[in-house]
């Protein structure tokens, strides 16, 4: 029998039971919904991740020390950190540097508390900052007072009457600093172990005589390209141990937390693909007894189109049509929920919002399977029934 | 064209079997007007499935066109159906979902028939009964008679050797019952062959030959027979 003409049948009586359709839908719907959800979050949460790296890049690196006794705090010495490219097969360029924290005093006022990082030439190449006024810090201003200022920080002079931040003098605790430079604005990122938008950059021979310390506490670095992280993590490590073995550093990768990252998105995934197929489950059960009581009422027709000439198979090939049109219709109204779903919270996390083709080509496949599994104990019932007990039923 | 010999059907009722067929002959040839009268419980309606493979005899033998078809296999015997038989019901038996139209065409799904050719025929056969304005309605929109005459539209639509009436006027008042009797002789003339199945003897004295069945046989009314 034609498919055309056997689902436009379903059609129609799905929509004389409308009622008892639409209640066996909220099943589909919300099974197909939830893992047209699922995949859509995990596809965005996967672009997401991607797309904060891309500024920054993954082949960066952290190098940082932990605190093992009190007193002054140890740190790594300056030239074991800018030696690192050379010294090591994996890195390509590093720059140390250390972290303070002061009151920004300008005109008399204090216009913020803010980190100040002791730099060298190669941070803001490193750490792909850009200025839009002045220049950076250079090593030629060892232990100069001259200083770059963040985006906010600018703003914030700005305020207090600086109309052009660059050569404007500032007090840093004791020592007063003259503004050489701008920073541009730059995303926050989870992997970079600063704020550069709220930050003043100094060099780090200054810093270290403003916040006194053995040595730098910090170090970012770049592998070289086709390097693996687990390779270049144990190499600075290994390095370290060697030249400083009482240091304790951490290393940590922008590689690395990407793969935690998705592995965690998987965990989520996972999470979300069982209240999906659980709520599948349910729908389907829904489907089924749509169809049982379907059969049921249907015993007269069922009687009659036996008796012109179908065969058990045409009658079991309908109500199995009829099922898979039921969950086809629960699918689409799924993948609209679920669209509709990703939509709304990508707008609540600001996250960018994509429709993941493969997600809507699944809900479709698996709306499809569930009426086929659903449908068929049903169909098969209808597919035996006797004609002649069938024709007499009321 | 259709020869039933010595069919026997017996039913089990608990631990008892019950013969409702004891053994019946009929022949049907091509152009017949058959009705087989009957008080109920007589076995008209087993025999009617029989006739109809819709059910199959504990023994005997059924031929029809030639073909021994008491032992085959429902798919054969569904198709058997669709091909060579056309069904009237005594309560029209259309699907109320569907216009007459789509009622009539309903046969032709079963087959290979093309869209185009399916209406044909179903508007062919509407034309035969007289109800080929009334294409679109749904069975509810049409009079009891309007309805049995598309139900008789679908039983011609596939071209069948016998059309197999059960009570074909049973809900029909006396003087639409008569237009349907008048329909089948005319239907008749054209070379339809129909058997009739009933308990009247007013719509059995419309036929051009009459049996009776009873006691699980069936013998033939001699011309000279009241």
């Amino acid at each position: 029998m034609a498919l055309k003409a056997n689902v436009k049948e379903a059609v129609v009586s799905l929509y004389a039971a409308k009622q008892r359709s639409l209640l066996a839908l909220i099943g589909i719907v919300i099974g197909i919904g939830s893992v047209i959800a699922m995949l859509s979050v995990g596809t965005i949460a996967k672009h997401q991740a991607l797309e904060r790296f891309r500024e920054l890049g993954t082949d960066y690196l952290t190098i940082r020390t932990r605190n093992v006794d009190q007193g002054t705090p140890s740190g790594i010495r300056l030239e074991d950190a800018v030696a690192l490219p050379e010294e090591t097969k994996s890195i390509a360029g590093a720059a140390p540097w250390s972290q303070g924290r002061a009151a920004v005093v300008y005109g008399g006022k204090k216009i913020a508390d803010a980190p100040v990082l002791g730099v060298t030439g190669t941070f803001l190449d490193l750490n792909r900052l850009r200025l839009v006024d002045g220049r950076a810090i250079s090593d030629l201003d060892f232990r100069r007072a001259h200083c770059v200022v963040g985006a906010q920080v600018a703003a914030s002079l700005q305020r207090a009457g600086a109309k052009k931040p660059v050569g404007e003098p500032i007090r840093l605790k004791d020592r007063i600093c003259t503004v050489v430079g701008v920073l541009r604005t730059s995303p926050k990122s989870s992997m970079q172990p600063f704020e550069a938008d709220r930050s003043i950059l100094i060099p780090v021979s200054t810093a270290l005589r403003l916040f006194p310390r053995r040595g730098v506490n910090q170090v970012v670095a770049r592998m070289r390209p086709e390097v693996h992280h687990t390779a270049a993590t144990k190499e600075v490590s290994d390095y370290f141990r060697r030249k400083a073995p009482r240091l304790a550093v951490t290393v940590r990768s922008a590689q690395k937390l990407i793969e935690q990252m998705q592995r965690q998105t998987q965990t989520f995934a996972l999470l979300l693909a069982a209240i999906g197929s659980i709520s599948l489950i349910v729908g389907g059960v829904g489907v089924m007894n749509v169809m049982l009581v379907s059969v049921t009422e249907r015993r007269k027709e069922i009687g009659i189109r036996r008796a012109l000439g179908a065969r058990r198979l045409d009658i079991q090939s309908q109500f199995l049509i009829e099922s898979i049109v039921l969950s086809l219709i629960g699918g689409v109204f799924g993948i609209l929920l679920g669209v509709g779903g990703t939509r709304i919270f990508c707008h609540f996390s600001g996250w960018q919002f994509l429709v993941d083709p493969v997600a809507a080509a699944l809900g479709f496949a698996v709306s499809f399977c569930v009426g086929v599994f659903f449908g068929f104990q049903p169909a098969r019932q209808a597919a035996r029934l006797d004609p002649i007990a069938a024709l007499r039923s009321a | 064209m259709l020869r039933l010999r010595d069919i026997r059907k017996t039913y089990r009722v608990g631990p008892a079997t019950v013969e409702v067929l004891r053994g019946v002959d009929l022949e049907v040839n091509r152009g017949d007007f058959v009705s087989i009268m009957g008080a109920s419980g007589s076995g008209k309606s087993t025999l009617m499935n029989i006739i109809g493979l819709l059910d199959k005899p504990s023994s005997g033998s059924y031929s029809l066109d030639g073909r021994e078809v008491s032992s085959m296999t429902d798919n054969r015997r569904s198709a058997i159906r669709n091909a060579s038989i056309g069904f009237v019901f005594q309560s029209f038996h259309l699907l109320p979902r569907l216009t007459a139209l789509e009622n009539v065409r309903l046969p032709l799904m079963y087959r290979d028939t093309g869209a185009a050719e399916m209406d044909r025929c179903a508007r062919g056969a509407l034309r035969r009964v007289g109800m080929e304005d009334r294409t679109g309605h749904k069975p509810n929109e049409l009079s009891g008679g309007q309805q049995q005459r598309v139900a008789i539209a679908r039983a011609l639509v596939g071209e069948p050797a016998i059309v197999l009436a059960d009570e074909p006027t049973g809900a029909l008042d006396p003087t639409t019952g008569n237009d349907i009797m008048e329909l089948f002789a005319e239907l008749n003339g054209d070379g339809t062959t129909l058997i009739v199945i009933t308990h009247d003897p007013e719509v059995a004295q419309r036929c051009a030959r009459r049996t009776h069945i009873g006691d699980g046989g069936l013998r033939e009314e001699t011309a000279s027979a009241p």
